[in-house]
């Protein structure tokens, strides 16, 4: 009798700790995504309601607040700016590190462990460290106020080098290449024909890894571009933000919202890739 | 890696062995990897030796560059504003790590010593914010922290928990929380990613012969968990020191780059920065990186020591 109710206090006990727990998680889980449910309403709202009083429910100025928005900065402009930088260096980030991680693998050559291990220390210099000298240097090439700086250092991009390199080492097939070499294909032939889809899993997962840090970029664009006609969207937000007269706040937080929405969506369809690419190393937080 | 080093060592007496056959490809190697060490050399190496340059010398932005030597290095170390910037950078940094090490230790606990019903949605919420735009993070919370009717100030209104108005961002304790507060809530869910990923290496029969043992939850964490996950803890602590000494975003957004209130938001890489593109002194922000560069080294040094070693005895 005893042992039976102690057993069942002990059950209770367990019960009511799971839903302490689920309540602090869920907790949690509000306090990381309130912040962007704020912003997506605020979006909706007028300036003068958005001043006036907190709410959680949308509004219907959306338009407005766009309107008002274009008219101080070309957000679409800035859009499309951020779209094309990010768009062509995931591009040549996921071609030049598949291309380099599949040399390192496919063919032994001589002093291929050095070379590795001069990549793995390429991944460790912090980027911030040599502002100076690239902007001094993009100037001497006339490449300021150009998207060519933002976009070609994405050919070299350690970090995605070890993660497809990992990957390959276990997914290449050697046989599958061995024969397609007997068959007479070139070596470059082999690699776009065979090694790339042998490689798409990592390539894909760094790829979305690697538009998310373009896309978000912002340094690197703030020393670069002064022309506002080439503004990518954290510099928009950046002037918007700096402009404390003229402020509409609804408008303010729209574009906000215009350079988060992506990413979420991004993010939402492709979660599971993306948690799996966190430990690729390099991860700076 | 160790083992990558060995790999390769074996694999170069392979080519040794196989130069001469005909069907030999492997000097192919050096044209797939060419590209990136190209491109490497002319964006990342040369602006590393060329600001190592100008470090040397009295660069404005106009005139040529002149050799003054050591100057900038001197100036540096005797610069009260530089160890200022380096104080903010700190002190903001741990005002972030230590609330992200406790919830991604205690999620991470959670996570592994029980089953928890939708875990994949709650740990993509929270590593969430992680991915989005520093910038407009930062932006955002301008916005919610704003005076006078900013989000908190009007929450704080309505529950009647003040009566005026608070301008939180112009008192430098406030303004030096809540940049710790958006680091924290920025990257706690990425620190969880990554020691969950050490935990659940951890071989759950050591948690069960624990429990046979008589050990509780709280035991094991402190007894198993915690000593079993040193490695990873000292490497995520280090790659985020090293993240926190170049943090520039959300402190430059928040303060629109003055480093305002009393100058306790400046960060180094916002002093180096500002040296550089505002006031057009070019070769002492290059003699700052280079201080900071030197920092960066050295923690860089003791994570890549670090994960040798713990790869070597792990094997």
């Amino acid at each position: 009798m005893n042992n039976e109710a102690d057993v069942k206090l002990n059950h209770q006990k367990i019960h009511s700790r799971k839903v302490g727990m689920y309540v602090c998680l869920i907790l949690l889980a509000l306090v990381s995504f309130a912040p962007f449910y704020l912003m997506l309403t605020n979006a909706t709202r007028s300036t003068g309601d958005i001043v006036s009083g907190f709410s959680f429910f949308p509004g219907n100025n959306i338009a407005q607040n766009f309107r008002e928005i274009q008219q101080r900065v070309d957000v679409i402009a800035a859009f499309k700016n951020s779209l094309i930088i990010s768009g062509f260096s995931t591009l040549l980030t996921c071609y030049f590190s598949a291309l380099t991680a599949y040399g390192f693998v496919a063919y032994d050559f001589r002093g291929k462990g050095v070379i590795f291990t001069i990549l793995l220390v390429i991944m460790m210099i912090p980027g911030q460290v040599s502002i100076v000298g690239f902007y001094k240097m993009c100037k001497g090439l006339n490449m300021v106020n150009t998207f060519w700086p933002l976009i070609l250092p994405s050919i070299s991009s350690a970090t995605t080098v070890f993660f497809i390199k990992q990957y390959a080492e276990t997914a290449l097939s050697r046989s599958a290449i061995e024969s397609a070499r007997i068959d007479g294909a070139s070596e470059f032939m082999i690699f776009n024909r065979i090694g790339l889809p042998m490689l798409s899993p990592a390539i894909f997962t760094m790829g979305i890894t690697g538009f998310i840090a373009s896309w978000n970029n912002y340094m690197m664009p703030l020393i670069l571009l002064s022309d506002p006609k080439k503004f990518t969207l954290p510099l928009i937000i950046r002037a918007l933000n700096a402009d404390a007269q003229d402020r509409t706040v609804g408008g303010m937080y729209l574009a906000i919202a215009i350079s988060v929405v992506p990413i979420m969506i991004v993010f939402f369809m492709f979660s599971r890739y993306i948690i799996d690419g966190v430990n690729a190393g390099g991860d700076k937080g | 890696m160790q083992q990558t080093v060995n790999f390769s060592k074996v694999s170069q007496k392979k080519v040794s062995r196989k130069r001469h056959s005909k069907l030999d490809k492997n000097y192919y190697g050096y044209f797939f990897i060419a590209p990136f060490f190209i491109v490497f050399l002319i964006f990342g190496l040369y602006p590393i030796l060329y600001t190592l340059y100008l470090s040397f010398t009295s660069y404005d932005g106009f005139a040529d560059p002149q050799i003054i030597g050591s100057v900038n290095y001197m100036r540096v170390f005797k610069d009260p504003q530089f160890y200022e910037a380096l104080k903010n950078t700190l002190i903001m940094w741990v005002m972030g790590v230590i609330p992200q090490f406790i919830f991604a230790f205690a999620l991470s606990a959670i996570f592994s010593y029980n089953r928890i019903k939708a875990k994949g949605a709650l740990r993509a919420l929270y590593y969430l914010p992680r991915l989005v735009t520093a910038v407009s993070i930062s932006a955002l919370f301008n916005q919610f922290l704003s005076y006078p009717s900013g989000l908190l100030n009007q929450f704080l209104l309505k529950t009647g928990l003040i009566h005026d108005s608070i301008n939180f961002l112009s008192n430098p304790i406030f303004a030096q929380g809540s940049v710790g507060f958006i680091h924290w809530w920025m990257y706690y869910g990425n620190t969880m990613i990554m020691v969950m990923a050490g935990m659940t290496a951890i071989s759950p029969s050591l948690y069960e012969a624990a429990r046979i043992d008589g050990a509780n939850s709280w035991n094991i964490f402190w007894k198993i968990t915690m000593p079993l996950l040193r490695p990873i803890t000292l490497y995520v602590f280090l790659t985020s020191m090293i993240g926190g000494l170049q943090s520039f975003d959300v402190q430059q957004i928040l303060t629109g780059g003055s480093g305002a209130p009393q100058g306790k938001l400046l960060t180094v890489v916002m002093y180096l920065y500002n040296t550089a593109f505002q006031y057009n002194n070019y070769g002492y922000s290059a003699a700052i990186s280079y201080y900071l560069f030197f920092f960066i080294v050295i923690i860089s040094l003791v994570v890549f020591i670090g994960r040798f070693r713990g790869g070597k005895s792990k094997s």
